[in-house]
């Protein structure tokens, strides 16, 4: 009965939540689908993440303290979108979902579902827990954010590494305690599996619906094959599809599987139409998003992002575009600094 | 430097892909894209990015600019900018959607194994295990935890126990304290640092484990389940057997957690 309650509020805090506040960056547009709910969700839900834990980590403040602001926050901001929706008058459109021309949609979910199931009911041990979950549980033990060192239990005498800047363990002990102090590892094992596979692909069913726009049929199949090329990923352990399936809990593999792919369609989304498709501070908050994830994330998001910007300069001539693509760089770039100096 | 940058962004590239077909994969979509379908708009986007993102990888001077920020050891995590799964499956969803309409699953179908034929299965490669335990850390480990645990009768302690196990423990329970963590981080130092050694060699010298546990004060010692003589070692330097759990037996020094105290837990 405990685990179950446990189980609900995660649901509400990692599905209901993020597709609550997704609804916030579409006020003054089209309603958007519930993948780009689901997705923008969590990049404004990252983003608030990282922007309150750095400040509250170097001023060693407790983890109860960050856990109630967050979730103040997020329910403040679920709220306001579920009010966006109604007054919007959001319809579930249901009709057509049966269609011959979705078989491969389903085939692809059913592939999706398999892998799912997977992930959460079996086992993988990946050593790197060592330092990611136990940097959670840790946390939740002590009530701190980044003053215990996850393989010992002894605290860290000064600043603890470049890995304090992309704290994505700490969001992880953050929804433990929001949870009814679920168990992190629990949380991390058997809950965002279940929770970020289906974030993965939403970022594959958009891709799919931008390069095949109107053309459910092959939307279905780009994302059937895209499942399969992740399913047979265990060739190496360095790929994102491995990544993907065997440690997604972890933020570098969210970063490799999830969040790159959503960063490469929100700037092709963004910076490559001649009208944008999504607001520009969604632009930023994927960056930023980045920079939680992983300390890679900082350099890899910068990147491409970099890359992005070069090729709406070369392409587009637009210079208020790269302009703007500068300034919401502006935050990996701040943290990019930092990164480099501590390491 | 050159060629030997580019010798190593090779090795990383090879690393990566492993023996798959995906490489080979990659490289055909992206010329199939750029042969047939350059003229869509989306479509010259991605190529653009691909191939001034493999021109970064492979660059010398851009490699050592982004190895240095990175560092050398992971620069392969570049290659997560490319995005292989999508432009493999662009690529082949452009094929199949060109062909008539009772062709399509059928082609569908024959990517679909000859992708499962170049690349590999998790569970059949043995990525996955079935464990007794929610937070699924191995099943020793879980009850190695609960054994000390159990007879520490909430006491802080401080366990000492292989790579592979210390990996897990603070996984499972946080409030068991280690003297040092994965690869001897977190305090590998002096006598700490000759008890990783000792408790992490290929052959296990018992008296040499069980002399630097009681220096550092390991209220529990975890070790591969030893012989007579081995046990007699641990014994000379007061540790009692308290229970065996999967291959290891767990050790207690002296009669209670309360007997020997270290530094490390903290207490005053």
């Amino acid at each position: 009965m405990e685990m179950a309650m446990k189980g609900i509020l995660a649901v509400f805090w990692l599905i209901l939540v993020p597709v609550a506040v997704g609804r916030l960056p579409f006020v003054k547009r089209r309603q958007p689908l519930l993948t780009e709910r689901f997705v923008s969700g969590y990049l404004i839900l990252f983003s608030i993440m990282e922007v309150l834990t750095l400040p509250m980590t170097f001023l060693k403040m407790p983890l109860h303290v960050l856990v109630i602001s967050y979730g103040s926050i997020a329910l403040i901001l679920a709220l306001t979108g579920v009010f966006v929706t109604v007054k919007a008058k959001d319809t579930i459109r249901l009709s057509g979902i049966f269609d011959r021309e979705k078989i491969y949609f389903w085939i692809a979910l059913i592939l999706i579902l398999a892998q799912m199931a997977m992930c959460v009911l079996l086992a993988h041990m990946d050593a790197d827990d060592a330092f990611y979950v136990a940097q959670a549980t840790s946390g939740v033990q002590t009530d701190t954010i980044f003053e215990i060192i996850p393989y010992t239990g002894q605290k860290y005498y000064g600043i603890a590494s470049r890995y304090i800047l992309s704290p994505f363990p700490v969001f992880l002990a953050v929804v433990s305690q929001l949870s009814a102090g679920l168990h992190p590892a629990i949380m991390a094992h058997m809950i965002f599996p279940a929770v970020f596979l289906p974030v993965v692909y939403s970022v594959q069913y958009l891709l799919g619906k931008k390069w095949f726009p109107g053309d459910k049929r092959a939307q279905g199949m780009y994302l059937f094959l895209t499942a399969c090329i992740c399913s047979f990923s265990a060739y190496s352990v360095y790929n994102s599809g491995s990544f993907q399936m065997i440690r997604i809990w972890q933020g570098k593999a969210l970063l490799a599987s999830a969040f790159l792919p959503l960063l490469l369609y929100i700037c092709q989304s963004v910076l490559m139409e001649k009208k944008t498709e999504y607001p520009w501070v969604l632009l930023a908050m994927a960056d930023l998003s980045c920079c939680l994830l992983s300390s890679m994330g900082i350099i890899l998001g910068t990147m491409m992002l970099g890359v992005f910007l070069l090729l709406c300069l070369v392409i587009h001539r637009d210079w208020r575009a790269f302009l703007k693509g500068i300034i919401c760089c502006i935050p990996s770039l701040v943290l990019g600094v930092f990164y480099i100096l501590i390491v | 430097m050159m060629k030997e940058m580019i010798k190593k962004s090779l090795g990383f590239w090879n690393n990566y892909w492993g023996s798959s077909i995906f490489p080979y994969l990659l490289v055909i979509a992206l010329l199939y894209l750029l042969i047939f379908k350059h003229k869509k708009k989306t479509t010259r986007y991605v190529l653009a990015y691909v191939f001034l993102m493999l021109f970064l990888f492979f660059f010398p001077y851009t490699a050592k600019i982004i190895q240095k920020c990175i560092g050398e050891n992971v620069y392969w995590r570049v290659l997560w900018l490319v995005p292989s799964t999508s432009v493999i499956a662009l690529a082949l969803t452009e094929f199949i959607r060109g062909r008539k309409s009772f062709l399509q699953p059928v082609l569908l179908v024959l990517f679909a194994g000859m992708i499962a034929w170049g690349g590999k299965e998790f569970y059949t490669e043995g990525y996955y295990h079935k464990v007794n335990n929610y937070q699924q850390v191995p099943d020793v480990v879980a009850g190695i935890c609960e054994l000390a645990k159990q007879d520490a009768d909430g006491k802080k302690f401080l366990l000492v126990a292989d790579e592979y196990v210390s990996s897990y423990i603070r996984v499972y329970d946080p409030s068991v304290y280690l003297p040092f963590g994965r690869r001897g981080s977190g305090g590998a130092v002096g006598a700490r640092r000759q008890l990783y050694f000792e408790i992490n060699a290929p052959a296990f010298n018992y008296a040499n484990i069980a002399k630097y546990a009681e220096w550092v004060k390991c209220n529990y010692l975890v070790v591969k389940i030893p012989n007579e003589q081995q046990k007699e070692e641990l014994e000379a330097c007061h540790y009692q057997e308290l229970g065996v759990v999967g291959e290891y037996s767990v050790y207690r020094l002296g009669n209670s957690v309360e007997e020997y105290r270290s530094p490390l837990l903290g207490e005053s």
